[in-house]
Formats: C-alpha cells, sequence, structure tokens
C-alpha cells in the first residue's frame, strides 16, 4: 500500500489518509482500520500556526508513505523510533537507506524540495512526531543572518549524511514522555509544547555542532543503528535493573571489537561511550530522586553505586551541585 | 539620589518602553542599554516559539533604583526570575515588604498585574532576570478545571499573606545561566524558549504541589472564588476607614456574607477582621520606618478616630507603642 502526498497542511494529510485507507478522523486523531495498522495519527495544533502529528501505531501490512517534492521550500523535522524496523526504508532525493537494526531511532530534518519515501514493513511499531517549519515560521523567531546561515548548512549537510541524526537517552525520555501524555490532562498542551521544544532544541545543537566542524558524515546509517541497538538495550539495563555494564560486554553484545566500539561511539554521539552511559546513569538517578521521591541511598544502591559518597561526587561532578540541594527549595 | 520611577503596563513593550522613556534612551529592535552612569545594564525583549514573550536583562548597577509597577485592571500573570548578588534585596507586592539582606538572591515568582509592585535594586547590585509575560492559552491547562479557581484563590491568598516566592534549585539556576549563554553564544532562540517553558513548568508544579498541600480541602466555586477575592481587594482599598464596608459589600455579591467570612478564614487563615487590621499595622510600621509623619497624622491616615487607640492597636501588635518604637529606630541609626 502506498499513500502520496505533496503538501504541508497536515489535518488535509490526515484526512486524505482516512478517506483513502477507510480510517476514521474526527479533525484530531486519525485511526487506521484494523487490517492496516494498529493505532493512531494525532494532530497537535500549537499556538503560532505549528502543526505537529504524534504517531502510535504498528504495522499489520507493508506501507509506504511517499511524499513528493514541493515548493516553496518547508523544513520537515522529524523525530521517530521505529521498534522491530528490520526492512524500514528511506528514499531521500537519489539516496536510498535499508534499516537492518532492531530499533530505528533518529531525529532529522528535510527540505521538502526533495522527494522523500519511508516504506515500513509488516510488524513495525512506530512511535513519531512530524512538523512542517515554514519559512515564515523561521522568519518570525530568528535573526535573519543566523537563519540563512543555519539553512544553508542544513542544505550542505543533506547531500553528505540525509541529518539524520542519532537521538541520546536524555531526548529519548523526551519524546517518551511527549507520546505517553494524557491527552486529556488540562495542562496538555503546555506540556507537549516543552517536550517539543527539548526535541526541536536537541536537533538544533547536534547540527550547529555540525557546522562547528564535527564530522560523523562518514559513520554510515547501519552504523547508527547498530548504536542505537546498544544504547537502547543498556540504557533499559540501567533503567530497569540498575545494572551498568562495561565497554567489553557492550563491546560482545555489538559483535565489534573495544577499540572499534570506542572509535564509533565517538564519531556517532561525538562523546566517549564511558561518559554517555555514566551521564545516562544520572540522569537516571536525578529522575529518581525528584520524581520516584526516593532517598540519595536508595538511589545509590538501586542503581549500583560502591558508595553514597562516589555517588555524590560522580552526580556533583555532572551536574555541578550535590544530589542534597535538589531538596533545598523553599516557597514564602 | 535614587532613580525611582512608576509604570503602568507590565508588558514586553510597556515595561521596555518605560525605562526607554525615563532613561531617554533609543529603544531598538526592544534592546536597550540604560546610560553608563546608572550602570552596566541591558535588557532585551524576545517573541519566542510558543508564543511567549520574554524580557530579560542582565544588570550592574552603579546607583540606586526603585522601580514601581502600578496595579492594573487587566489581569496578566508574569513569571518573574531573578538571580541577584548584592547587599540587600527588596520588594513590595500589594504593600508587603520583603527584604532579604542574603548576599545571593534566587528566586521565582509569579506576578499578577492587578497587584501593585515595586522592586528596589541597590548599587553594586549584580545579576540576571527574566520576565515571562504568560500568555492566556498557558493558563487555561493550569490546574484541574474543577479547582482551578480554589487554586487561584489560594494563590491570591498567598499573595496577600506575602509572597509566592520558589527559591530556585540548583538545576534552574542552571537553566538560567545557559538561556543567558545561549542568547550570548549563538542566538539560540529554541533553547531560549526551551529553557522558558522548562521554567515554567517548574514553577508551575512546585506552585501547584505548595497549593494542594495547603490544609483547606475547601471547594470554591467560580462564584465564590471571585466574590472572596473582591473582598479581599475591598478590604485593601479601605484600609483608610476604621472598620471596612462589609455590609454594603454583600449586596454587589452573590455568596452571602457569612459564607465568605467562613471561607476567608479557611483560605487566608484568619479572619477578614485580623487580616484588615494587621494590614493597617505592616503598613504604618513601614510609615513609622520611612517618613517623617507623626504618630497622629498616621493614626488619622489609618481611619483611627484617636491616636490612642492607634497606640494601643500598635501595641497589641507589636508589643512597643509607634513612640517607642520610632525611638528604637533612631537609636539604631545613632549607634
Amino acid at each position: 500500500m502506498i499513500f502520496v502526498y505533496d503538501h504541508s497542511d497536515h489535518k488535509a494529510f490526515l484526512q486524505d489518509l482516512a478517506d483513502r485507507f477507510s480510517g476514521s478522523f474526527d479533525g484530531i486523531t486519525m485511526i487506521f482500520p484494523s487490517h492496516i495498522a494498529e493505532g493512531y495519527l494525532r494532530l497537535v495544533e500549537l499556538p503560532g500556526g505549528l502543526q505537529v502529528i504524534l504517531s502510535n501505531y504498528t504495522m499489520k501490512d507493508e506501507f509506504t508513505f511517499f511524499r513528493m517534492a514541493f515548493l516553496p521550500e518547508i523544513f520537515h523535522f522529524r523525530v521517530d523510533y521505529v521498534d522491530n524496523s528490520d526492512g524500514l526504508q528511506i528514499n531521500m532525493g537519489d539516496d536510498e537507506f535499508k534499516v537492518a537494526s532492531q530499533v530505528y531511532n533518529n531525529v532529522m530534518m528535510f527540505s521538502t524540495r526533495y522527494n522523500a519515501k519511508v516504506t515500513l514493513q509488516k510488524g513495525a511499531k512506530l512511535l513519531g512526531l512530524a512538523m512542517m517549519l515554514k519559512t515564515e515560521w523561521l522568519e518570525k523567531y530568528f535573526p535573519k543572518k543566523l537563519l540563512s546561515f543555519w539553512l544553508n548548512h542544513t542544505h550542505v549537510l543533506r547531500s553528505n549524511d540525509l541529518n539524520i541524526i542519532p537521538i541520546d537517552f536524555e531526548a529519548r525520555q523526551s519524546f517518551f514522555a511527549l507520546i505517553n501524555l494524557d491527552i486529556n490532562h488540562p495542562a496538555y498542551l503546555f506540556y507537549a509544547q516543552t517536550r517539543i521544544l527539548e526535541l526541536l532544541d536537541y536537533y538544533f545543537e547536534q547540527v550547529s555542532s555540525k557546522i562547528r566542524g564535527w564530522k560523523n558524515s562518514d559513520a554510515l546509517l547501519e552504523d547508527i543503528g547498530r548504536l542505537t541497538d546498544l544504547d537502547i538495550f543498556f540504557t533499559k539495563n540501567i533503567l530497569e535493573k540498575g545494572e551498568m555494564s562495561s565497554i567489553d560486554d557492550m563491546a560482545k553484545h555489538a559483535g565489534m571489537s573495544t577499540t572499534k566500539l570506542k572509535t564509533l561511539f565517538k564519531k556517532v554521539y561525538n562523546q566517549s561511550i564511558g561518559d554517555y552511559f555514566s551521564s545516562c546513569r544520572l540522569n537516571i538517578a536525578s529522575k529518581m530522586l525528584l520524581d520516584d521521591k526516593l532517598s540519595i541511598k536508595e538511589v545509590s544502591a538501586k542503581l549500583g553505586f560502591n558508595s553514597v559518597q562516589h555517588f555524590t561526587t560522580a552526580f556533583k561532578n555532572q551536574f555541578g551541585h550535590t544530589p542534597a540541594s535538589l531538596f533545598k527549595n523553599e516557597i514564602f | 539620589m535614587i532613580d525611582n520611577f512608576t509604570y503602568s503596563d507590565l508588558s514586553l513593550k510597556g515595561l521596555l518602553e518605560a525605562f526607554s522613556k525615563y532613561y531617554n534612551i533609543p529603544l531598538k529592535d526592544n534592546f536597550l542599554a540604560l546610560p553608563e552612569n546608572v550602570g552596566n545594564v541591558k535588557m532585551q525583549g524576545l517573541l519566542l516559539p510558543g508564543e511567549i514573550e520574554v524580557v530579560f536583562s542582565e544588570y550592574d548597577y552603579y546607583t540606586d533604583i526603585f522601580v514601581h509597577h502600578e496595579a492594573e485592571k487587566e489581569q496578566k500573570f508574569i513569571l518573574w526570575i531573578t538571580l541577584s548578588e548584592g547587599d540587600s534585596h527588596e520588594f513590595i507586592v500589594n504593600k508587603n515588604v520583603l527584604k532579604t539582606t542574603e548576599k545571593q538572591y534566587s528566586h521565582a515568582y509569579l506576578l499578577n498585574t492587578i497587584f501593585p509592585f515595586s522592586y528596589f535594586r541597590k548599587k553594586n547590585t549584580k545579576g540576571k532576570s527574566i520576565f515571562i509575560f504568560i500568555p492566556q492559552y498557558l493558563l487555561s491547562s493550569i490546574g484541574e478545571e474543577n479547582d482551578r479557581n480554589t487554586l487561584l484563590a489560594k494563590y491570591y491568598a498567598l499573595q496577600c499573606k506575602g509572597l509566592s516566592l520558589i527559591k530556585l534549585s540548583q538545576d534552574e539556576i542552571r537553566k538560567v545561566n545557559d538561556f543567558f549563554n545561549q542568547w550570548k553564544n549563538h542566538q539560540n532562540i529554541v533553547g531560549l524558549s526551551k529553557y522558558t517553558f522548562q521554567l515554567m513548568e517548574w514553577y508551575f508544579t512546585k506552585l501547584s504541589s505548595y497549593l494542594h498541600s495547603e490544609s483547606t480541602n475547601e471547594k470554591l466555586t467560580e462564584q465564590q472564588a471571585t466574590d472572596l477575592y473582591t473582598l479581599q481587594l475591598l478590604l485593601d482599598n479601605s484600609l483608610y476607614l476604621l472598620k471596612p464596608d462589609v455590609e454594603n459589600f454583600e449586596k454587589t455579591t452573590l455568596t452571602s456574607i457569612s459564607k465568605l467570612k467562613q471561607l476567608f478564614v479557611k483560605m487566608y487563615g484568619k479572619t477578614l477582621y485580623d487580616y484588615f487590621n494587621e494590614k493597617k499595622m505592616i503598613m504604618s510600621k513601614g510609615l513609622l520606618e520611612n517618613t517623617d509623619k507623626n504618630v497622629s497624622e498616621i493614626a488619622y491616615e489609618f481611619g483611627f478616630s484617636n491616636p490612642s487607640n492607634f497606640s494601643a492597636a500598635f501595641k497589641r501588635y507589636y508589643s512597643v507603642t509607634p513612640n517607642e518604637y520610632r525611638q528604637q529606630l533612631k537609636n539604631i541609626v545613632t549607634l
């Protein structure tokens, strides 16, 4: 099955999709008929004229979205988490990529002056955020000089590596929080907007560091996929079991040498694998302290730190303040 | 000499234009730099993604400055975040004075334009501040619909008792600093907006959990919240009278006065007469400290028919008579 479209109106997109495949659409939520997919695509309209689509569905059949190139140029921003992504195929302009990893989890921005095609295999589960950034929207907020500099670079980067950027642990947490938000919550729009800005900012920051000289352009999408799998597997271990694995174990899991893993990781994530996982662990610790109201001692034990002292020091090095200082809040 | 000025439209435009006019300096692209003799003070107003307006400034004052914002008819909410360093910091909200002599001051505070407020920045005070103008669409998303009015009434009560100030945690201090760094280094608007939203989310979560934890379980109707709040305004505006005109007030509200009195105790933690008298005492104490008015003048100003009644009331509240209090102040000065 293939769905073709060539515009930036997300509401019309959902309506057309529902009409074409006999789904239902009530102006906000589009539900596929069950033989095509289980789940929904949801329209969130943010103040300032931004239309966002949040998706959460599992394909029951192979499905292709084909966006034909159109002008005036608009920037299509996407964050995707595809589980069971084997066989996922992405075409952008003349470039074609096939994904072979378990999970595909990236953020990207591309211009609508190129064709874009995405094919999902049967069984693929997709969580996604999509929005179109119009030039008028960008011009409204960004200083002119900065914007043109930035957009020019976006084009140059595209031809190298499609602007596909792996998503790190923190951004992934924002993304999951966004997808899991309760739409009936009165502050839905507020929370959704905060999470979307966090993801957008993550992308802008990453692209900026590319502009400033970080090169991951010779990392293949295949490598990014292997690291995504590894990232998700081992951060899940920390989250669920408090288990911190050694880099040797990680290399074994990924089926490559420790040296290769270290080099590759640095290239794709722009930081060392050791730093990355220890900062993940501390982020989790911070959340446990604040959201789950666990004590410093409990968190330290739960996440496998050698001692409370060790935990406190590591925490201070990461955030610049001690875990105890998190609770020194006063209201008059 | 103190630079002392008043303005009456707390908005991106109103705020910047007031400074621009007072110091006679040009306003360009919503950017201002105050004259060099006042200090190294830069202010920038911006519209950020999410349709949110902010005015942020970095300052290092060489003179004392006193800024007064008059109460407005229209209700607007502004989250005001300050990271400041100096000898003392002073704010007056709805006639309540908050003064701290802590060197470091880092607080967030939800301003409401129907209350007057002033701040006093002493010479050699350095810091950063952000005004976040909360748009309507966000206000309607705060709190569950069935308890929004109760929260609002509690917030009003909090405003009157003192200030809804929340001390910034280390995480939030870092966000404020990152906000300024982002602006200086990359002018990354998306980043500024992200921090703005994160700070609002943090503040509202804290404030609402604080308000929820306050002992009252009273659920107010919208009418009751409005009437209660109008009653409080009446009290604040009747301080020159001996007694507030509660009987006439009853004719204008839908909630009965006996119900309102009962609700007042629950929300404000004191009877409306205690509230009224306390307010008079706090303000008369302020006049004793900061003006040359004599005790009788102050007594008449607050509706007392003779000074001895005022002295007695003052003594009940502060354990000293106004004359003794003023004498004590003099002694402090001469020491």
